[in-house]
């Protein structure tokens, strides 16, 4: 019969969702896709901004339910959209869209407790997802907050309407939070990881802001105004001394007379064995490569993603990490797209300078450049190479000469050269004369190939902040440098950075140092911590936030089923480790279920002198057979007990009588020590 | 033996009826929702979603809902354990009515949250509070006898909804359901038993009979005052009940088989007679109660009627 009244009046007062339950709802939906928000399309955006503007409104009493037709109406815009803007249609991100649609749409037919539980559900896969996208001590905190407003809102739902406070549901929620933590860690490091079981869609990087393998004058000035983080390098022993932190990434050698690329040596039609490795440095040599030898430094890389291959190395590293392989042109290069985090280690290996000699199809793309323009350019080369006696490094110096002593200036702001066309180099070399690094190495290495010395211009990193206490250097976008290399026989790639002759505290103090006068470091971002780094209070949070943030990452973050293995063998001794994880696991389970049992059991109701006193007398009873029933009055009890065994009449009778005239006659605290000498004698 | 029955014996073994009844570790049931198995189903996708990633946060994501699942049972429990429920009263009703009946839930020092207490296929109620409370519930008694409406259910799955505890609690209310009314049959006839002229009267409070001087002794309302009035002359008014037009009510007058409805017969008859102000007796086989005419009478008629025959189930 119930089930029926169910049926026909599917609203039961206790199943319509309460107002604290509607009111967290809402504020996790705002808070879940902040994360999220740049993945999904402005449109889906849009729809999530007006269902809760519409849900608030309902709410407030002044909204109706919107019709079937709108929502049905909305679902389609929803999936139209995402249809539209995903190509693949199959990613990462068109999934996080379709179930933010999904959500925010839920919002608005949330009437009934199931309803309700469906969108709390939908939040958690959101906030799983966004995990997928950063994973930032930061982010995690946010995120345990949605989850304590997701909490609050679940458990809103089971309440009564009438009894909820939306105050006091936050609080209780936060406590069920922090509760369930320690529980949660245990999980996270003894439940055995497994690897990945499919291959998955993985996050899309395309719009990052990073270095690409095209370098157009302009493009690294636009990096200079981001303060992102790109890695982390930590040193194993001694950090390189600030003129040396050159971090290679890219080996741009081919210039079409306005931008500088990266050759694809894949579609080149050169054997794949002649420009790619993954050999350990002894078999390089036998392949026709190079000589390795111990040197450098051995130091570990953390990385952001970038959604682009390569890899960053302290100067020029012979040393392969796992799944990644070493090009012909010095640089590693990873299996697949950095597109999550990724720590690699380098060893200390470095080619050994004079065995290092560019192949002959090498030096011709070393050598080339456009056939016509920047004629003024070659003569000064050839002038160049003439009065250098022929020399490349005598060339090189003198080409530095001229940027340290003739009028070049080092600006962020550089008059554009898009006017030249072709004749970029001609401009930049006898008319404006303001650069930025890219300038500068781009006019070096054409003035060396003009000369017939084999050049490239290198894209990477300079510098970097130093964490002492990690030994650690920090690498952030602003941080982007070009400079060039010249072959030499018999001393290989030598590097020459031509920014150096322009602005020696470029090199030595870092952007903003060079930036002094102009002021325009970081300009556009006032709100970036790192710009102030002298306020000394700001610096050391800063400081203190970055420090923890590494840590974070190192440890939690990159918590996989090596380091897994790793941490638990030093914690479970070797041996046969699966069986001694799962023996952990289920000890501290039962631990944790015994202790909570033991706070279960434990009789939480303060018990009063009295009642000790009476709980002593009925267990010294019961040892004698007598049981008090629940609903037997003190007196009714001790009746029973005196016509059983008439011999303990004497003693029940008085202890009764005075626990009676203590308990509910306002007897006096002498009593006490009475009663406590008649159970004594019984 | 049936499942149900040895269930329901295996249920009175562990939870006996008694006055109050505080639920402990003993009485309390707790299993998993359908919302707690969706809620672990998610966990596990999240979890094959964090494997696919090695995304370690959605790891620990999946490691929070499953402690969170666990530290629910927790609490849902303890939203019920160690609360008192204890019968105040019930209604007197006739067997087919509904009765009001009174619970008082003591929160025994912690603040009990959502918790819904009723009878299966009746009204249930759903409770917070934080000091003791009373309920009033309605069931229907359907036999007669001492009062037994069953089990009935504590429950909760505050706060999160992911399991359910409860608990199947008898509570006696000491209260007694009369036989149902059956109004079709006509009264007997006055049988004084053997009487049958019966007009013996007996000095009362009932029907006017004359007046005779005033004693001192006598009550001051029964003075004529009228007729002092009229003739200066102090009379105190005298009354009679009626003796010889008592009604003995038996089983065998009612005229229809089986006990429960002769017993339904005869309660009708005991309120037509309080109604009708008609003295009436109860002679049933072993056991006799005087005619008389009060309330009190009529209740302990009506309690003999619904006992009648019971084997007394009361210890």
């Amino acid at each position: 019969m119930s089930k029926r009244k169910k049926e026909i009046q599917p609203l039961l007062q206790q199943e319509f969702v309460s107002r604290a339950s509607t009111i967290w709802l809402i504020v996790a939906l705002v808070m879940v896709q902040l994360p999220i928000l740049r993945e999904i399309p402005i449109a889906i955006t849009a729809i999530s901004v007006l269902s809760v503007c519409w849900r608030v409104m309902i709410l407030l009493g002044r909204g109706i339910w919107p019709p079937s037709w709108l929502r049905s109406l909305l679902v389609v815009l929803g999936l139209a959209t995402v249809a539209i803007n995903f190509k693949p249609l199959i990613s990462l991100e068109s999934a996080v869209s379709v179930l933010a649609v999904g959500y925010s749409l839920k919002l608005l037919e949330m009437r009934s407790r199931r309803d309700a539980l469906v969108v709390v559900y939908i939040g958690y896969f959101l906030i799983a997802s966004s995990v997928l996208f950063s994973q930032t001590l930061l982010q995690t905190l946010y995120l345990f907050c949605c989850i304590t407003v997701l909490t609050a809102a679940q458990q809103g739902l089971y309440r009564r309407t009438d009894s909820i406070k939306v105050s006091s549901t936050i609080g209780y929620a936060g406590l069920l939070a922090l509760q369930a933590m320690p529980l949660t860690i245990l999980l996270f490091f003894l439940v055995p990881r497994i690897g990945p079981l499919w291959s998955v869609p993985l996050p899309d990087n395309s719009a990052r802001t990073g270095l690409t393998d095209e370098m157009t004058p302009g493009d690294i000035a636009r990096l200079s105004k981001s303060d992102e983080l790109v890695f982390r390098a930590r040193f194993a022993s001694v950090l390189p001394a600030p003129r040396d932190r050159y971090w290679r990434a890219v080996v741009l050698d081919r210039f079409d007379g306005k931008t500088w690329r990266q050759s694809d040596f894949r579609h080149s039609g050169i054997a794949r064995g002649e420009w790619q490795s993954n050999q350990s440095s002894n078999q390089l040599s036998s392949n026709g490569w190079w000589q390795t030898r111990e040197s450098g430094y051995n130091y570990e890389i953390m990385m952001e993603p970038t959604g682009k291959p390569w890899l960053y190395t302290l100067g020029q590293s012979a040393s392969v990490p796992k799944e990644s392989f070493l090009l012909r042109t010095l640089r590693l290069e990873a299996n697949t797209p950095v597109d999550v985090r990724t720590i690699y280690n380098i060893q200390a290996s470095v080619p050994d300078s004079s065995t290092v000699r560019p192949p002959a199809w090498l030096k011709k793309i070393n050598l080339q450049i456009p056939d016509v323009s920047n004629s003024s350019s070659r003569k000064l080369a050839q002038q160049l190479w003439q009065q250098s006696g022929k020399v490349p490094i005598k060339m090189a110096n003198k080409v530095m000469a001229m940027f340290r002593e003739e009028p070049f200036f080092y600006t962020l702001n550089p008059p554009l050269l898009t006017g030249a066309g072709r004749n970029s180099i001609d401009r930049f070399l006898f008319d404006s004369r303001q650069g930025f690094c890219s300038h500068y190495a781009g006019a070096f290495v054409y003035l060396m190939r003009a000369a017939g010395v084999p050049a490239r211009v290198i894209g990477g990193y300079q510098g970097g902040e130093v964490k002492e206490e990690e030994n650690l250097i920090q690498v952030r976008q602003f941080d982007a440098h070009a400079w060039a290399e010249i072959w030499v026989e018999g001393q290989g790639w030598l590097r020459f950075d031509p920014t150096a002759m322009v602005s020696p505290e470029r090199i030595e103090s870092g952007l903003e140092a060079a930036l002094a006068e102009e002021g325009s470091f970081l300009s556009e971002l006032p709100l970036s911590l790192y710009r102030y780094r002298n306020s000394g209070v700001l610096n050391s949070v800063r400081l203190a936030f970055e420090q923890l943030e590494y840590r974070w990452q190192k440890s939690v973050v990159n918590y996989k089923e090596e380091q897994q293995r790793e941490f638990l063998t030093k914690l479970l001794g070797k041996g046969n480790l699966l069986q001694k994880q799962t023996l952990a696991l289920v000890v501290s389970i039962a631990l944790i279920l015994l202790v909570s049992a033991l706070l279960l059991l434990k009789k939480r109701k303060p018990v009063s002198v009295e009642q000790a006193l009476y709980q002593r007398f009925s267990k010294i009873m019961a040892k004698r057979g007598f049981r008090r029933l629940p609903d037997e009055t003190e007196l009714a009890f001790a009746q029973r007990v005196i016509s059983e065994s008439p011999e303990l009449a004497g003693l029940v009778r008085q202890f009764t009588s005075g626990y009676c005239q203590l308990v509910y006659g306002g007897g006096q605290r002498e009593d006490i020590g009475r009663l406590r000498s008649i159970l004594r004698r019984l | 033996m049936s499942l149900k029955a040895i269930y329901q014996r295996w249920l009175e073994k562990r939870i006996p009826s008694a006055r109050r009844v505080t639920l402990d570790q003993r009485r309390i049931f707790i299993v998993p929702t359908r919302a707690g198995f969706l809620w672990l189903g998610i966990a596990v996708l999240i979890f094959l979603l964090a494997a696919n990633y090695q995304n370690s946060l959605a790891f620990g994501l999946t490691f929070f809902m499953v402690s969170l699942f666990m530290l629910s049972i927790y609490h849902t429990w303890r939203n019920l354990a160690g609360m008192t429920l204890i019968a105040r009263n019930s209604e007197q009703i006739h067997a087919g009515q509904k009765s009001r009946v009174s619970l008082e839930l003591q929160p025994e020092g912690k603040e009990r949250v959502a918790i819904s207490v009723g009878w299966p296929n009746e009204e249930t109620a759903t409770t917070s509070f934080l000091s003791s409370t009373q309920l009033t519930l309605e069931c229907r008694a359907l036999k007669r006898g001492h009062f037994q409406p069953g089990r009935f259910k504590v429950e909760s799955v505050y706060p999160l909804g992911l399991c359910r505890t409860w608990s199947w609690v008898r509570l006696d209310f000491h209260s007694l359901v009369y036989p149902a009314v059956d109004s079709s049959r006509k009264l007997p006839q006055a049988s004084g038993k053997g009487d049958q002229l019966g007009y013996a009267t007996t000095a009362g409070q009932e029907n006017f009979a004359g007046v005779r001087r005033f004693h001192s002794s006598d009550a001051l309302t029964h003075i004529d005052w009228k007729g002092y009035a009229r003739t200066g002359e102090m009379n105190t008014k005298l009354f009679q009940d009626s003796v010889g037009s008592d009604i003995w009510l038996s089983l065998d007058l009612t005229g229809v088989t089986g006990l429960e409805q002769q017993l339904s017969v005869v309660t009708g008859w005991c309120l037509l007679c309080t109604h009708q102000k008609t003295p009436f007796g109860l002679d049933l086989p072993g056991q006799r109660i005087e005619p008389a005419l009060s309330q009190a009478h009529l209740e302990k008629c009506l309690a003999i009627l619904a006992t009648y025959g019971l084997v007394d189930e009361q210890s």
